[in-house]
C-alpha cells in the first residue's frame, strides 16, 4: 500500500518535471542563444530536473514547431556546424508569463509547506 | 575503439528503428541532433574509451524514452481499426467473383483502388494475383482435374500410334494428346496450392498494410 502511494507520488513529480522543463529550457535562453549539446548538458546538470538527455532533443523541435524558440546553423572551430536555439518574440512573452505564475505559486506552496499547523487557515 | 564505434552505431540504428512510426522530418531530424550531440561530446573527448562512451549513452537514455518524448508509439509500428470499406474490399476481391461471377471481384477491385490506405504497389498487388480472386484457380483446377480425369482413363488402352510417334513409342499404351506427357502430378500439385494461396497471402497482406499507420500530422 505505502509502495503504491509512493509510485503516485513519483509518476506525479514526474508530470510536474515534464511540464517545467520547457520553461527551464526557455529560461536558459532568455540572455542567450545556446546549441543542442550546450543546453543539453546545462539541463542535465541542474539536480532532478532531466532522467534522459536525449528526451531533450524532441522537446527543443515541439518549442520550435510552436514558434517559441527558433534556430540558425553557425560554424564551429571544434567541428561540424551547430544548431543555435534562441527565443522569439513569442517565446519570450510565455516565459514572461509562465515566470510571473510560478512566482505567485511558488510563495503560496513555500507557505503552505513551511507553516506550523496551527497558523493554516481553518478548513 | 572498435567497440566504442560500434555501440554508438547500434544505439542509433535502435533509435531509428524506435522511430519509424513518426514523420519522416521530425525523425530525421531528432536522429540528426542525437547524432551532433554524439559528436559533440566525442569532440570534448567524453567518449575516449569504452567506459566513457557507456557513461554517454546511459545519459542520453533509453531509445525508446527518446522516442516516446518525441510522440512514438509504444511499438515501432502504430495500428489502427480498419475500415469497413477496406474489409468488403479484401473479402470481395478473395470470393466476390465466386458469389457473383467476376462482377463481385470487380466491385472489389474498384473499393481497393478507391482506398486511401493502400499505396500504389499494394494495389496493383491486389488486382493481379489474382484478376476475379479465388474464381481463376478454382476454375483453372476444376479443367485440370476433370484432364486428369480424361488422361487415367486412357493409360493403358491401345490407343494406335500416330505416324508420327510410330517409329518408338508404337508398342506403348499413351495419353501423349490428353496432357499426361505433361510435368508429374506432384508439380502440378505444388503448384495448384501454390496458385490458391496466393490470393489469401495477398489478402493478409492487404490487411496488414491498411492497419498501418499513417504518418502522424507534425
Amino acid at each position: 500500500m505505502q509502495n503504491m502511494v509512493a509510485g503516485i507520488a513519483v509518476e506525479q513529480i514526474a508530470q510536474m518535471r515534464r511540464g517545467l522543463l520547457p520553461y527551464c529550457v526557455l529560461a536558459l535562453l532568455r540572455d542567450a542563444q545556446r546549441y543542442g549539446f550546450e543546453l543539453v548538458r546545462t539541463l542535465g546538470g541542474i539536480d532532478g530536473m532531466v532522467t534522459g538527455e536525449g528526451t531533450i532533443y524532441p522537446l527543443l523541435a515541439r518549442l520550435r514547431r510552436q514558434g517559441l524558440v527558433e534556430t540558425t546553423w553557425q560554424e564551429s572551430t571544434a567541428g561540424p556546424p551547430r544548431r543555435y536555439y534562441r527565443l522569439t518574440p513569442a517565446g519570450r512573452h510565455a516565459l514572461g508569463e509562465f515566470t510571473a505564475e510560478w512566482n505567485r505559486l511558488r510563495g503560496s506552496v513555500d507557505r503552505l509547506m513551511a507553516a506550523p499547523r496551527e497558523e493554516l487557515p481553518d478548513g | 575503439m572498435d567497440d566504442a564505434d560500434r555501440m554508438i552505431r547500434d544505439y542509433l540504428r535502435r533509435l531509428r528503428v524506435t522511430c519509424r512510426s513518426l514523420p519522416r522530418t521530425s525523425r530525421d531530424e531528432l536522429i540528426a541532433e542525437v547524432t551532433a550531440h554524439i559528436e559533440e561530446a566525442r569532440a570534448a573527448g567524453e567518449a575516449a574509451d569504452e567506459v566513457g562512451v557507456r557513461n554517454l549513452l546511459a545519459r542520453l537514455g533509453e531509445p525508446d524514452d527518446v522516442a516516446a518524448a518525441a510522440g512514438a508509439g509504444p511499438a515501432d509500428v502504430r495500428y489502427r481499426r480498419v475500415g469497413g470499406m477496406e474489409i468488403a474490399a479484401v473479402i470481395l476481391l478473395l470470393i466476390g467473383g465466386i458469389v457473383v461471377p467476376f462482377a463481385g471481384w470487380i466491385v472489389g477491385a474498384v473499393l481497393l483502388w478507391a482506398s486511401p490506405r493502400w499505396r500504389w504497389g499494394d494495389k496493383l498487388i491486389g488486382t493481379l494475383v489474382w484478376p476475379g480472386g479465388l474464381l481463376a484457380p478454382i476454375t483453372l483446377i476444376g479443367l485440370a482435374s476433370l484432364t486428369a480425369v480424361h488422361g487415367t482413363s486412357c493409360v493403358g488402352s491401345p490407343v494406335p500410334a500416330t505416324a508420327a510417334g510410330a517409329s518408338h513409342i508404337s508398342a506403348t499404351p499413351s495419353c501423349t494428346a490428353t496432357g499426361s506427357a505433361g510435368p508429374p502430378g506432384w508439380a502440378i500439385a505444388v503448384l495448384a496450392a501454390l496458385v490458391v494461396l496466393a490470393p489469401f497471402c495477398v489478402a493478409a497482406w492487404l490487411v496488414h498494410r491498411a492497419r498501418r499507420a499513417q504518418p502522424l500530422p507534425a
